[in-house]
């Protein structure tokens, strides 16, 4: 057990805190959605020329061929300047790893890790949430279409994020009969800048629009953008999604211990009039923070010797409420003076942390996936 | 970066494991069976895992304390073990010399070997009324390490005047009060504040190994007690109790060995007692929670003297309140100048 950087891990941080130094940018945090998305790409396109964008992916696809420790170093140092890590392709990239045939790999991974073309995700519906196996978005496949035939899809996805700048979606389609649930699903790519599809932002509880409603009427997808085998999808669907977990977790970390700092800060402002029981509220924060920070590098070791598995939901169910917990506690020290003047957004991280037991699997969906997988608990 | 256990510490678990299945029966409520676990643990030389090789003894890390201090929290060990082996082990540095070597060898033989903490179980004592102290883990012919200036002293059971209570908790302490006042400088030398780091780790670990015990009977218990027809275990009320146990177990596994590798790794004497702090804090929360968690899954039954539920709860309340509270470790942390 060791809990320091190698030799090697020591130096790779030491560069690239030298490299951030100089060249982290200054996030403007007043700009719009989509001039922070702009800056965003700018970010990754500079990460990615100087090679630390898609660090843990294959050379052969543009990545640079390191592992999941030095992805993690670099979540923390970029929380540490305060700047984001590289755009959240993760999972819709490592399914492509996964499971996309090798022209398609070819075809779509190095534009994506670079930067030059965005993808979304489409897994859920209006009517498909925690059950995402009943999903209904159609895909009819007509062989009279082109040299191969074509999938015709239609229907309506739900909370996808990014789909306004989105130029594919990797998307779950029924291809099998309405009741065949898990079994009738297929994976597609679908080309986004084609007639037929609708991108509907929503506006969350905090006002800005990080994700949208997309329809799909009639849209026209080549047989050659089928990934894998027909009605697997679901299968590739649950593999990628333990992915989700995983390095640039403990970049949260360092988020939510910048966070601790400024309340550290608000709290001396204020000085001994500060309840103490605000103190304790405050510091039971800064254990499970703490805690987490742990568990994540407990799970950064087992990764590196075996894939990810079910016990990802811990580790989520953790985050969530750790985080949950420290933005309540924030709300309580900073006091009503946020929800009137919130120019530190802590009433607006406040909202976004009641999303934490919600996306990526509700803390509901997450304990049965517990009691199932990993504990072996019977069904009824 | 390698949060896991190297194969010589696998290895030591395993065989502790070992040992003290065959030791005795768990949970240990039979103050008489003590005696000869202690003698087993002297025989095997875990006894001395704390004691500097210097001293004779195996000088392993905070790191191998806590694969003990799990084992003795899994099986239910008494305070009284936790005390001798563990506590006053991790102690021996702060053990004036004239009684270093008696201590080690005290330690090293399995014969018990108590602390004088405060009223409330916190350490150091004197911070309460006089009169107002408890022998820590005291059984019948115990010494006790006591204050004195800024290190500990070896003191005799009959230095003080013992008073059996009624002591639902089994972890075999006894309030001690002794003529005179205490007046110690401990609590802020470097060697106290260094000690008080290792016990708060120490206690993290014996909670870990109660949380374990409690939750693995819950489950256990959720796959064969039918109610309804069907195996409580598939009602999603009690599935969703035992993921909630499942996720504070594990929290805690990373919080009491983190903390042990940092405290063990670790010069600075501020890190090391935050570290320690952070870990004491939750996994007494999360102790507790697990215990009752446990419980309520157990039904009546988990209310009972005979399901092993309650020692590990009654044991957790000890292990909570002992050398330093939540609260205190909640204040030490809030104090801090930074947060890690």
């Amino acid at each position: 057990m060791d809990l320091n950087d190698t030799p090697e891990q020591h130096a790779f941080r030491s560069r690239l805190r030298e490299w951030l130094g100089a060249n982290a940018p200054e996030l403007r945090a007043d700009g719009t959605f989509a001039e922070e998305h702009e800056a965003r790409v700018q970010w990754h396109r500079r990460l990615y020329e100087a090679g630390y964008a898609a660090l843990s992916w294959p050379p052969e696809f543009g990545g640079q061929g390191l592992g999941p420790i030095e992805e993690a170093i670099f979540a923390q140092e970029a929380g540490r300047f305060g700047v984001p890590s590289d755009l959240g392709y993760g999972f819709i990239a490592r399914a492509m790893l996964l499971f996309a045939s090798e022209e398609q790999r070819q075809r779509y991974l190095p534009p994506l890790l670079a930067g030059d073309e965005f993808w979304c995700q489409g897994f859920s519906e209006p009517d498909a949430g925690s059950d995402l196996a009943s999903l209904r978005t159609r895909a009819r496949f007509d062989p009279s279409i082109g040299a191969d035939g074509a999938f015709i899809v239609s229907g309506q996805k739900t909370w996808t994020s990014n789909a306004q700048w989105a130029d594919y979606c990797l998307c779950l389609v029924r291809t099998g009969e309405t009741a065949s649930r898990s079994k009738g699903i297929s994976t597609l790519i679908i080309d986004m800048r084609q007639p037929g599809i609708e991108v509907r932002p929503i506006r969350t509880i905090r006002g800005d629009e990080e994700f949208c409603e997309v329809f799909f009427d009639e849209v026209e997808v080549p047989k050659a953008s089928l990934v894998g085998e027909l009605d697997e999808g679901w299968r590739y669907a649950m593999v990628t999604l333990t992915y989700e977990r995983g390095p640039v977790d403990i970049g949260f970390v360092t988020k939510y211990f910048a966070l601790l700092d400024r309340l550290r800060l608000v709290l001396e402002s204020r000085g001994p009039q500060v309840d103490a029981s605000r103190r304790r509220e405050l510091a039971r924060a800064a254990v499970g923070v703490e805690v987490l920070r742990l568990q994540t590098l407990k799970s950064l070791g087992r990764r590196l010797e075996r894939p990810p598995g079910p016990e990802g939901s811990i580790d989520k169910l953790l985050m969530a409420r750790v985080e949950q917990e420290l933005l309540t506690a924030a709300v309580g020290v900073v006091g009503g003076t946020c929800l009137v003047d919130d120019g530190e957004d802590w009433f607006s991280d406040y909202l976004y942390s009641r999303a934490a037991t919600i996306y990526g699997g509700t803390e509901q969906v997450q304990k049965n996936v517990l009691a199932d997988q990993c504990l072996g608990l019977p069904r009824t | 970066m390698n949060f896991e256990l190297t194969t010589e510490q696998q290895q030591l678990k395993g065989l502790i494991r070992e040992i003290l299945e065959d030791a005795c029966p768990t949970p240990v409520r039979d103050v008489s069976t003590i005696s000869p676990l202690g003698a087993t643990l002297a025989e095997t030389g875990l006894a001395g895992i704390l004691v500097p090789e210097t001293l004779g003894g195996s000088g392993a890390t905070l790191i191998e304390a806590c694969i003990l201090g799990e084992a003795f929290g899994t099986m239910g060990a008494p305070g009284a073990l936790v005390a001798s082996t563990l506590m006053c082990g991790a102690a021996l540095d702060l053990v004036r010399d004239a009684d270093k070597r008696s201590v080690a060898d005290v330690v090293m033989s399995g014969e018990p070997c108590a602390l004088l903490v405060g009223g409330d179980l916190s350490w150091p004592p004197g911070t309460g009324e006089e009169g107002e102290e408890i022998a820590w883990g005291w059984l019948e012919r115990s010494v006790v390490l006591v204050p004195d200036g800024d290190a500990l002293a070896l003191a005799q059971g009959d230095d003080f005047s013992l008073s059996q209570t009624a002591d639902l908790s089994l972890f075999a302490g006894r309030r001690a009060s002794r003529p005179g006042s205490v007046s110690s400088t401990i609590a802020s030398s470097p060697g106290g504040r260094r000690f008080l780091a290792a016990a708060n780790v120490i206690m993290s670990s014996v909670l870990l190994g109660h949380m374990q015990a409690a939750f693995d009977a819950a489950v256990e218990y959720s796959k064969h007690r039918i109610q309804y027809g069907a195996h409580i275990g598939s009602f999603q009320a009690v599935r969703h109790l035992c993921a909630d146990m499942l996720v504070d177990v594990d929290a805690s596994r990373s919080a009491a060995y983190g903390a042990a590798w940092a405290v063990s790794s670790s010069g600075a004497l501020e890190e090391s007692e935050r570290s320690a702090a952070v870990a004491k804090a939750w996994c007494s929360d999360a102790g507790l929670r697990v215990c009752e968690t446990s419980l309520q899954v157990h039904g009546g039954i988990g209310f009972t003297w005979e399901s092993v539920i309650n020692d590990h709860l009654r044991a957790t309340h000890v292990a909570r309140a002992s050398f330093m509270s939540p609260e205190q470790a909640l204040d030490l942390i809030a104090g801090a100048r930074s947060w890690i």
